[in-house]
């Protein structure tokens, strides 16, 4: 009998003991907890503050990608109507979110800081068709702030004829 | 070289390699990697880069190992500080004004400078200054994008289009920082080998057109092959994306390519994956080709032949084609034909060549690299077979071999040679004269006007002094091969000994292969005539046989036949007759009068246009199995690199036609082989095929009647003479989008004082007429034209030459321009 009055007090006294802490269940989706800096979402295709793409199409992303979740086409870019500096563009771009272990690998091999991975982790969806993100899906909505380096990639000015002696 | 042996120690290691070896070659072969840029195995070395600096005890200064010729007692040092800080000094020169754009390069992946700077590279960069920036995209030919910021100006492709391809078409211009590639006059870098400079480049700097930012290299499934472009057949390379073939690179094959591609073979793949490709059997109902499935096009084919056969019996049936496909489907072509449909006329030969190899003084690619005389006979190898052609104008520039050139198409070489011109039809006068002076007559023959005996006196000291006698031919004109094969007879005959190598290029890739599977009428497999008792036995027991049908028409006598309407089905494979036959009149009749009509094809051809069922065929791709080419060697594909889609490949049609037609053939690939094994044919990798018997050049003719010419012109008039053109053609190469940039356009070819007399221009459209046929081309002078002759491509869709039959005396009138609307 004594055993199980002081079992009782016990439970109370741990739910009395809780009542007063701190609470750490959060009102999702209303409230969201604070992501650490570094954490790896969603992928983005950044934009030069220009509105160019910085994607040049280049496929490093594809083969660092340890899942083989990144599908990479490049093209070359019309020069009266160009998507990114530079000859190539990236015509193409998917990602198979369903297949993203979300290592960042692509993030660091992307030689022009065009990917990375944004805070954005609420990737739910009703197919998996749906999940394979499209380059329209993936670009940037705002221009960052990266200059384009022309020393590198400069404007592209169309197909040079040979020049005559 | 000599076989005298050298010792030489490298890095410790001791090797014996034949004297006047490189110093890199023979460090390759004790397995120590010397950082190359400019040197290259096929090319002579420069020595430009200074990339492959290494130590030799006893020399003062490091030298360059790809331009020293290793010395007896030798000892190198290629690990040395020194030799690591030169690497890394000259890869820091290079790299001053190179752009590094990789990520947008083409060569990302597979760039020497890449993996050179990775290997042995400074980290970063000391330079503060701009780069100089130079023009990038620049269209250097029809095939090729040059970016002069990313050349590192190792002269590979200079020395190449100089040494190799023999054109000098390409230059280093300006100075130091400001070198530039560009081509000698600002033209178009353009001839039939301007590829392979992209392989030669080590950097981005020469990249592909059709190729370019289609993918990276690691992406590539790579899928050994062989081109089926013509009968050289050149080992290639596909590489295939998302099931698309994206490039073709060679894989060098010392008996057919030696490393190089023509660009045909380079560049025209974009056909295997065009829209135009047949997918669906089409069938004529109520006068249109509409799609069926595959089981009713083929119960249609059965049904139709199976009629015609018990009415008019297998003679009314007739099998042309087979020229371009493998040697399982050609051998079970002649099957299908000889012992499914019970016909004896089969044959592959679509074109007028009579015969695509000899058996007499064979010869292989590989001699063309040794002989001292070559021997063009009506032939231009540089369009029916171009790789050979690479071999011969070596031979010619380096002055090792001396040439002659007899015919009414004379080639064009830069070095000086011998040129017999005739008119079509008088090369046999000239070689019986040849073949009587080599023989020792005193008085020769009559020869073709303007032709002098002098000229053959001369063609026989040549000839005398050969060594090793390569002779090409074109394999059309009988009495041609007839007199040819005398003149070789009587010049083996003469005192002094000499080699006699006869190649004959096919106008189909597999001619050879086809031929000795049977394609040919008279002939059954391995050359044996169809009325040798003992092979008809063997064949009858392992076809299951009561009677093999016996000789049956070629195909100019199935044409006729069919023409008559004695001849009632026909069954074309891979045959584009409308286009290819000299005589196009005759196919339009003959397909129109036969009763029922049968093409197989990638694409809605000419021909196939006119026929009642249309089966889609897969290309080379799709298909595993044996060719043989223009030598007779034979060379296996293991792997078929794509499925056949919609289409079938021609094995499988064949295979299921016969099925349909009720025979419980097994048709694999294993089969066949036991078939060959059963009549004694050795069909394997690295086999060489025999060459035709001399038979099929038919009976000598009278001495009087062949050799003279077939035509002759009149006042005003010009001899037309069909000529072989690389990019013309109306078959695959028409229906591949990336090959529109260079096929031949519709041009007749003058020689430049016939264009003068007839009062006409360069680019002026012309007419040429012969009776009721009439074709509209656009006048070009070429100086290797036969003055009294002009020149047309043959095979030409929109100028066919065929209407004509042949060579043809023409009437040239100008075209008044056309008032546009
Ligand atoms: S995060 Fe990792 S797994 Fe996901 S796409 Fe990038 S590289 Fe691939
Ligand atoms: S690595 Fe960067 S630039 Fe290259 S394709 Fe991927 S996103 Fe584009
Ligand atoms: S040539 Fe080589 S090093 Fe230069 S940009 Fe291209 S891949 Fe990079
Ligand atoms: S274009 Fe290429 S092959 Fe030619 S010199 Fe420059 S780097 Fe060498
Ligand atoms: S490789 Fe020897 S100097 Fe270029």
């Amino acid at each position: 009998m004594a055993n199980m009055l002081t079992a009782i007090a016990k439970g109370l006294g741990t739910t009395l003991r809780v009542m007063f802490k701190p609470k750490v269940t959060l009102e999702y989706p209303e409230v969201k907890k604070p992501r650490s800096q570094r954490f790896r979402g969603r992928h983005e295709l950044r934009i030069y503050e220009n509105g160019l793409e910085m994607c040049v199409g280049c496929e490093l992303c594809q083969v660092a990608c340890p899942a083989h979740a990144i599908t990479v086409i490049a093209a070359e870019n019309d020069p009266n109507n160009p998507r990114s500096p530079g000859e190539r563009y990236g015509y193409k771009y998917q990602v198979d979110l369903l297949r993203c272990i979300f290592c960042g690998y692509c993030e660091e091999a992307c030689p022009t800081e065009c990917l990375h991975l944004t805070q954005e982790f609420e990737l739910a969806a009703f197919s998996r068709e749906a999940l394979v993100y499209q380059k329209e899906q993936l670009l940037a909505r705002a221009p960052s702030h990266f200059k384009v380096p022309e020393n590198v990639y400069p404007p592209y000015t169309g197909r040079k004829v040979l020049v005559a002696e | 070289m000599s076989q005298e042996l050298v010792t030489v120690t490298i890095d410790g290691r001791t090797v014996q390699v034949p004297k006047g070896t490189l110093l890199v070659e023979a460090a390759k072969q004790v397995g120590i990697h010397i950082p190359v840029f400019c040197y290259h195995p096929k090319l002579d070395p420069a020595g430009l880069c200074r990339m492959c600096l290494v130590q030799v005890e006893k020399m003062p200064k490091p030298v360059t190992a790809c331009t020293t010729p290793v010395t007896d007692g030798m000892v190198v040092h290629t690990q040395t500080q020194l030799v690591s800080d030169l690497r890394k000094g000259v890869l820091e020169f290079l790299l001053l004004n190179h752009p590094l754009d990789c990520p947008v390069c083409d060569k990302g992946g597979e760039c020497d400078l890449q993996d050179l700077t990775f290997a042995y590279g400074a980290g970063t960069s000391r330079l503060v200054d701009p780069k100089e920036h130079k023009p990038k995209a620049v269209d250097l030919g029809p095939f090729i994008v040059l970016d002069e910021e990313r050349c590192i100006l190792c002269r590979r492709c200079v020395r190449y289009d100089h040494e190799v391809a023999c054109e000098t078409q390409l230059v280093v211009e300006e100075r130091g920082h400001h070198n530039l590639i560009a081509t000698a006059k600002g033209q178009p870098y353009e001839h039939h080998f301007t590829g392979n400079v992209i392989d030669l480049c080590p950097v981005g700097a020469l990249t592909s057109e059709l190729y370019r930012f289609k993918a990276r290299p690691w992406d590539l499934v790579k899928v050994p092959a062989i081109c089926t472009g013509c009968s050289v057949g050149c080992s290639v390379e596909l590489h295939f994306r998302h099931g698309r073939l994206l490039r073709v690179i060679p894989r060098d094959n010392p008996a057919t390519d030696g490393g190089w591609l023509c660009d045909r073979g380079r560049f025209q793949y974009q056909y295997v994956q065009s829209e135009e490709r047949l997918t669906q059997p089409l069938v004529r109902r109520n006068g249109e080709l509409v799609p069926v499935s595959w089981s009713e096009a083929l119960d249609e084919v059965a049904r139709r032949f199976r009629a015609i056969r018990e009415q008019h019996g297998g003679e009314a049936l007739g099998v042309i084609g087979g020229g371009r496909l493998t040697l399982e489907e050609a051998y079970l072509l002649q099957k299908l034909a000889r012992a499914a449909l019970g016909t004896g006329n089969v044959d592959h030969r679509v074109s007028g060549q009579v015969v695509a190899g000899l058996s007499q003084f064979p010869g292989r690619i590989a001699d063309l690299s040794e002989a001292d005389t070559y021997l063009l006979v009506d032939c231009l190898p540089l369009e029916t077979a171009p790789v050979l052609d690479i071999r011969i104008r070596r031979g010619l520039e380096r002055r090792r071999a001396r040439l002659v050139a007899i015919g009414s198409v004379l080639p064009r070489y830069r070095v000086r040679h011998g040129r017999i011109g005739v008119r079509p039809g008088e090369t046999a006068a000239v070689l019986r004269a040849l073949a009587a002076a080599l023989a020792g007559a005193k008085e020769l023959p009559a020869l073709p006007a303007g032709v002098d005996p002098e000229t053959i006196r001369e063609l026989v000291a040549l000839l005398d002094k050969g060594q090793k006698i390569a002779v090409l031919w074109d394999g059309r004109d009988p009495a041609t091969g007839r007199t040819l094969l005398e003149a070789l007879r009587a010049l083996q005959g003469r005192p002094g000994s000499r080699s006699i190598h006869l190649l004959i290029p096919g106008e189909q890739p597999m001619s050879r292969g086809a031929a000795y599977m049977g394609l040919l009428p008279g002939y059954l497999p391995g050359y044996k005539p169809v009325t040798l008792a003992q092979v008809q036995e063997t064949l009858r027991r392992l076809w299951g046989l009561r009677q093999l049908p016996g000789k049956g028409l070629d195909t100019a006598g199935m044409l006729a036949a069919a023409a008559e309407g004695r001849l009632k089905g026909l069954y074309l494979v891979g045959a584009n007759l409308a286009l290819t036959w000299p005589d196009g009149d005759l196919v339009r009749k003959a397909l129109a009068q036969a009763e029922f009509v049968v093409v197989q094809d990638l694409f809605l051809t000419e021909t196939a246009r006119m026929a009642d069922v249309v089966l889609p065929a897969a290309p080379f791709t799709a298909k595993a199995g044996h060719y043989a080419n223009l030598d007779g060697l034979v060379q296996a594909v293991a792997q078929p690199a794509q499925s056949p889609g919609g289409a079938q490949t021609d094995l499988a049609i064949f295979g299921a036609l016969a099925r349909t037609l009720g025979l419980e053939w097994k048709t694999g690939v294993g089969e066949i082989a036991r078939e060959w094994q059963a009549l004694g044919l050795k069909v394997a990798e690295g086999a060489l095929l025999p060459g035709a018997p001399a038979d099929l050049l038919g009976p000598a003719a009278e001495p009087a009647a062949a050799g003279t010419a077939t035509v002759r012109a009149q006042d005003g008039e010009l001899i037309l003479v069909p000529v072989d053109r690389l990019y013309a053609g109306g078959g695959t190469l028409a229906f591949d989008p990336g090959m529109a940039r260079v096929a031949n356009r519709p041009e007749a070819y003058f020689h430049p004082e016939d264009l003068r007399r007839l009062g006409l221009a360069e680019g002026d459209p012309v007419t040429l007429s012969a009776g009721e046929a009439a074709v509209d081309l656009v006048a070009r002078a070429a100086a290797e034209v036969i003055p009294g002759t002009v020149q047309v491509p043959r095979g030409l869709p929109q100028a066919p030459v065929n209407r004509f039959g042949g060579a043809a005396a023409v009437r040239v009138t100008r075209r008044v321009a056309e008032v546009k609307a």
